[in-house]
């Protein structure tokens, strides 16, 4: 039974439907014809794979139209069936496929990719809440005495084509294409990053120590605000902890 | 009061700002699975108002393959949050691991043998990690398998009971399927579906709408209740006594007044059957 188990999932999600003629025992119903049962649940497949990935992927979907986006997330689908049974944890590799379709341009694997940041931010864990001693200890220790505790579900994406493309203003003004994706409250959030400060929390948030990092940094981009940075971060809700190392 | 009704997306803050009266809300466990962000908590809103329905769609209970041990645990931790007063999910195959894959749907067991030890095997392993008894969901079916032997109710009494589980008699299925099958006489078909039942076995019914399509009734889950479900759910409760019930919407969700209408008649259903 395993086995036509999985035949009929093959068939259901196969590029070319056979129509469920090939799966051994798959009988019709009693007066229908097995194409029209196949059918409804192929029918099923396409359906959620575009309610599924379009809740995951708004902004793709919005600069696809709606259209353009149930193709590509049938033909998603059918390259990269769901392997678990929680809809939310499936398309995650819908950029790369992008990435690899003939004449992509190079905006929409730019969007899949923060769509997906932003969708798994959405129901990541709660961050711990922020220690009320974390200003004490950065005025009472210097830097290279420090690690800082970086909220585990920031993520950085270099996304380049995003920033010619959407938000050329603001990019140019600090010649970022760094984003951070992360969650205010319950709020999935992104924002463009200057390098430098997106070199400095990077390095953080793989557990460098202030002092490295600051001369890492410091090295490559001399202007860098550390105590801006400190305090943007600590608005964001980025910086929760800081221990003498 | 005996039904409440599906807690869906549309209906999420309009239902916590009016609080009416139900006796339940039933969401469906996959979408809370969450561990952190706003789900869990407007979950945990919901649960101080009112009992919640736990009510699974991906673990797959007929499959094979065997169950995926990370889901499980996912929902024993969803299980252990909320305390629901019932957590159910459907007697279908979901996945396959040759290869990995996973349907995201509800499909066809075989009504043999093999299945029903299957089915057994898995709903222990479910009520044992859960440490409570489980509901158990009959389907609407589009196809079937050729070891098909056992009639559908016989299936559900053996298997409530070897697991002591209990079914979630879907009333809309029964009469779909009876529609697709070509049955002359659909609800009599169903009343004795019903009637073949173990007494004591159904823990929650659901009733919902279904469509038509190419020549096909598809449980979409997407319109009012028909009458034939409607005159089944009569039949079932004068059978079976008082069992929870549940409006089922989950296409095209209409204005929350739509859907309390419809728990308001099943509710009239009940009482005018004795059923409360």
């Amino acid at each position: 039974m395993a086995d036509r188990q999985a035949q009929l999932l093959r068939a259901i999600w196969a590029q070319q439907p056979d129509q469920g003629h090939a799966v051994p025992g798959l009988r019709a119903l009693p007066g229908q014809r097995l194409e029209a049962g196949f059918a409804a649940y192929r029918e099923h497949a396409k359906a959620l794979s575009v309610r599924a990935l379009g809740q995951a992927y708004p902004q793709l979907l919005a600069h696809l139209g709606e259209s353009q986006f149930a193709g590509l997330a049938w033909a998603y689908a059918r390259a990269h069936p769901p392997e678990v049974g929680d809809a939310a944890l499936w398309g995650g590799h819908l950029a790369t496929f992008l990435s690899g379709l003939d004449g992509m341009e190079p905006l929409p694997p730019a969007l899949a990719q923060l769509d997906w940041a932003l969708h798994r931010a959405a129901s990541s864990a709660d961050a711990q809440e922020p220690d009320a001693g974390l200003w004490a200890t950065l005025q009472a220790h210097p830097p290279g005495a420090l690690t800082l505790q970086v909220d585990p579900g920031l993520v950085w994406l270099n996304l380049p084509a995003l920033a010619a493309d959407t938000a050329p203003a603001e990019a140019e003004a600090s010649q970022a294409t760094q984003v951070a994706v992360w969650r205010q409250a319950w709020q999935p959030t992104w924002a463009w990053v200057p390098d430098d400060q997106a070199l400095l929390w990077q390095r953080l948030a793989q557990g460098e120590h202030l002092g490295p990092a600051l001369d890492a940094v410091w090295a490559v981009h001399p202007a860098l605000d550390l105590a801006a940075s400190l305090g943007l971060a600590w608005q964001r809700g980025w910086l929760l902890g800081a221990e003498v190392a | 009061m005996h039904c409440g009704i599906g807690w869906r997306h549309p209906h999420y803050q309009s239902l916590l700002a009016g609080r009416p009266a139900l006796p339940f809300l039933e969401v469906h466990s996959e979408n809370f699975f969450a561990s952190g962000g706003a789900l869990p908590a407007l979950l945990q809103a919901a649960r101080s108002h009112y009992p919640i329905s736990l009510h699974g769609v991906g673990l797959g209970l007929g499959s094979a393959a065997g169950l995926d041990a990370a889901h499980l645990e996912r929902l024993a931790a969803l299980v252990e949050r909320t305390e629901p007063v019932r957590v159910s999910d459907h007697a279908c195959f979901a996945r396959s691991t040759d290869p990995n894959r996973h349907g995201l749907d509800l499909l066809p067991i075989a009504f043999d043998d093999a299945s029903l030890h299957t089915l057994q095997r898995h709903v222990d392993q479910v009520q044992q990690r859960l440490g409570r008894p489980i509901l158990v969901e009959n389907l609407s079916a589009y196809l079937a398998w050729d070891t098909d032997h056992i009639a559908e109710p016989e299936f559900f009494n053996a298997l409530t009971r070897s697991t002591g589980c209990a079914v979630l008699l879907d009333l809309n299925n029964l009469v779909v399927n009876a529609k697709n099958r070509g049955d002359a006489d659909p609800l009599s078909a169903c009343q004795a579906w019903v009637d073949a039942l173990r007494p004591g076995s159904v823990g929650q019914l659901h009733l919902a709408g279904h469509a038509t399509v190419g020549g096909l009734s598809i449980d979409d889950h997407g319109s009012s209740v028909s009458d034939t479900v409607w005159a089944l759910h009569r039949h079932t409760l004068a059978r079976l006594g008082p069992v929870p019930a549940l409006i089922e919407w989950d296409t095209d969700v209409p204005e929350l007044d739509v859907l309390l209408s419809q728990a308001a008649f099943a509710d009239a259903q009940a009482c005018a059957v004795g059923a409360t």
